[in-house]
């Protein structure tokens, strides 16, 4: 059956010992019962990544449940907790060989060299235009870092997480960046007399 | 596949909004808009920045979708 809040965080807090580690294999087992479930077809989330998230969530929502609001199920905000712990992981193994520099140069070229024969030769010719504009906007109007950010996150995919994590920084500054950016390549794009129909015509 | 990371630089540029939450806000408010999405429930207050977010952050959103799924697979609805 499924537990209320009040319960959760009664039956957590309780002075009763059986109670509370009744509470906590409950809530461990519901952890791990969601993690298997939401990466059952992800080969990079590993039983131990796994176990891994859903023990350090169970410690980090038994150590802060004061800090829970009520704003949500309880469950939803402990297995969020584990989620984040799981990407986490999954992210920093994945990309710990790969510099920021490697992940940004690899854009470069696709961006620049970009041709598809798919497409009509004066269909082409308008997408050209519009990359070589974009492409002056990038060097243009970015900072070093916005256009590495930029690069690394749209081209390359990393992880947010991983490009504030390689900077020294946190997510909310590296979306904050690629916000800078975003906004400074469209002042710089609408100058140039390229509208989002231009845009939208010519890569349709 | 070179087409695909341009379209969505130019989509993001032009695409921008006037206002937009962070991935700490999204973070903060993510269970909240998670129990909406699954139950309806109602909302106190309008989550419609951390919707937009969500569609504009990969890293949020795979996070999002995985909650979505690994609440569905706890409760047995899944």
């Amino acid at each position: 059956m499924e537990r209320a809040n009040e319960n959760w965080i009664g039956s957590l807090k309780s002075d009763d010992r059986l109670k509370r580690d009744t509470a906590i294999a409950d809530l461990h087992m519901l952890l791990l019962r969601g993690l298997h479930g939401a990466f059952k077809t992800n080969p990079c989330a590993t039983p131990t990544i796994i176990e891994d998230a859903a023990q350090e969530a169970l410690l980090r929502v038994t150590a802060n449940l004061d800090s829970f609001r009520g704003e949500s199920k309880f469950l939803t905000w402990a297995m969020k907790i584990a989620i984040r712990n799981v990407y986490s992981e999954m992210r920093r193994t994945g990309w710990k060989d790969i510099s920021l520099d490697q992940a940004s140069d690899v854009g470069k070229p696709l961006i620049e060299n970009f041709a598809d024969d798919s497409y009509s030769p004066e269909k082409l010719s308008r997408q050209a235009e519009i990359i070589e504009k974009l492409w002056q906007a990038i060097n243009e109007s970015l900072t070093e870092k916005q256009k590495t950010a930029l690069l690394a996150d749209f081209v390359a995919n990393m992880p947010i997480e991983e490009i504030a994590r390689k900077m020294g920084t946190n997510r909310n500054a590296v979306y904050k960046l690629l916000y800078d950016a975003r906004h400074n390549l469209r002042k710089h794009l609408m100058s140039a007399e390229i509208t989002f129909d231009d845009m939208t015509k010519a890569f349709s | 596949m070179e087409l695909e990371y341009i379209k969505q630089i130019l989509d993001s540029a032009y695409n921008i909004r006037p206002h937009e939450v962070g991935c700490d806000d999204c973070e903060e408010e993510m269970n909240e808009y998670a129990d909406y999405v699954l139950e309806e429930k109602q909302l106190d207050k309008p989550l419609n920045l951390i919707k937009d977010h969500l569609e504009l952050c990969r890293d949020c959103s795979e996070e999002f979708q995985s909650l979505l799924e690994a609440l569905n697979s706890a409760t047995g609805k899944k």
